[in-house]
């Protein structure tokens, strides 16, 4: 796939994801509970865990609650990015990619720079308020192997 | 002093919620979106930016989401499920994506109406946040108290 494609593809439409994580080995709610019960708890301590949870965002029900929060636009495309890596995988090395022409400096300084899908996660992802722009930025995280980036031209020397 | 070093390896599960996702994108989102183009309001609820006063006698209304031919944009949206679990994807269909695309993403400007105007139609609010918060309580709710001892 050639890099444009991809960040066509960042473009092309509106999206929505409600993208929780996916697990082959994920079970549903109701066998959850079975499972609780089963193992002699009560009702009314599941319910409370399972309630406070989601309130809090925790371990059970933190990636539904990224799933379906309120959204600015920004968000909406991050949304989409999540579904493109989930195909691309996340095993290859990225390159941050700054497409925009008011690049922010925390862009400015990724730009161009390649790194495994975890330290860019570490690091913060394209839209997840890590950068100045925070969730207006417009760059993008592309595979190594389709792309070969220059820098950035600026006036003045910059 | 007393120090506690706690450690373990708890594990939790990993849930899959995509019916519930599915039901929230349909009932809960789209409807909520839609209503908005129908009022004419924003995905917060605000107006829109005023269009030029061509556009709306071209147009025959004001509404910027509604076209000439009075189809909505909600028309064209869909959501499917993924092959992968825990995704649901609400999309507009090509036909109007493009247009939709320069409304809310590139913004518009015209000569008569300088500064570049954003018409934010899709996406997830704080409404639709909380109903689908609302939602999954209940749902919570009655799987702990069908559940068979």
């Amino acid at each position: 796939m050639p890099d444009g494609d991809l960040s066509n593809r960042e473009l092309d439409t509106l999206e929505i994801f409600l993208t929780a994580k996916a697990q082959r080995t994920a079970i549903t709610l109701e066998e959850y509970i079975q499972s609780r019960v089963i193992q002699g708890a009560t009702k009314e301590a599941i319910k409370a865990d399972l309630l406070a949870d989601l309130e809090g965002g925790g371990r059970i029900f933190g990636e539904f609650r990224n799933a379906v929060r309120a959204t600015s636009n920004g968000t909406v495309n991050r949304f989409r990015d999540t579904a493109i890596f989930q195909e691309l995988g996340t095993e290859q090395n990225y390159r941050w990619a700054a497409v925009l022409v008011k690049t922010c400096p925390d862009c400015m300084d990724r730009h161009g720079k390649v790194k495994k899908w975890d330290e860019w996660e570490a690091d913060g992802l394209p839209r997840t308020g890590q950068t100045v722009c925070k969730e207006n930025c417009r760059c993008m995280l592309i595979p190594e192997e389709f792309t070969v980036l220059e820098p950035i031209m600026r006036k003045g020397g910059r | 002093m007393i120090r506690i070093n706690v450690s373990g390896d708890v594990k939790f599960p990993d849930m899959d919620f995509t019916k519930d996702l599915q039901y929230i994108a349909e009932k809960i989102i789209i409807p909520e979106i839609a209503g908005h183009i129908q009022n004419g309001t924003d995905i917060q609820g605000n107006k829109y930016p005023s269009l030029a006063e061509s556009t709306i006698k071209a147009k025959g209304h004001p509404n910027p989401l509604i076209g000439k031919d009075r189809r909505l944009f909600s028309e064209t949206m869909y959501q499917q499920t993924r092959k992968a679990k825990n995704e649901v994807l609400i999309r507009i269909k090509a036909v109007r994506a493009d247009i939709g695309r320069y409304l809310q993403i590139e913004g518009i400007r015209s000569k008569k109406i300088p500064p570049k105007r954003f018409f934010n139609f899709f996406g997830v609010n704080q409404i639709m946040e909380k109903k689908a918060v609302n939602y999954m309580k209940r749902i919570i709710n009655e799987r702990v108290n069908n559940a068979r001892r």
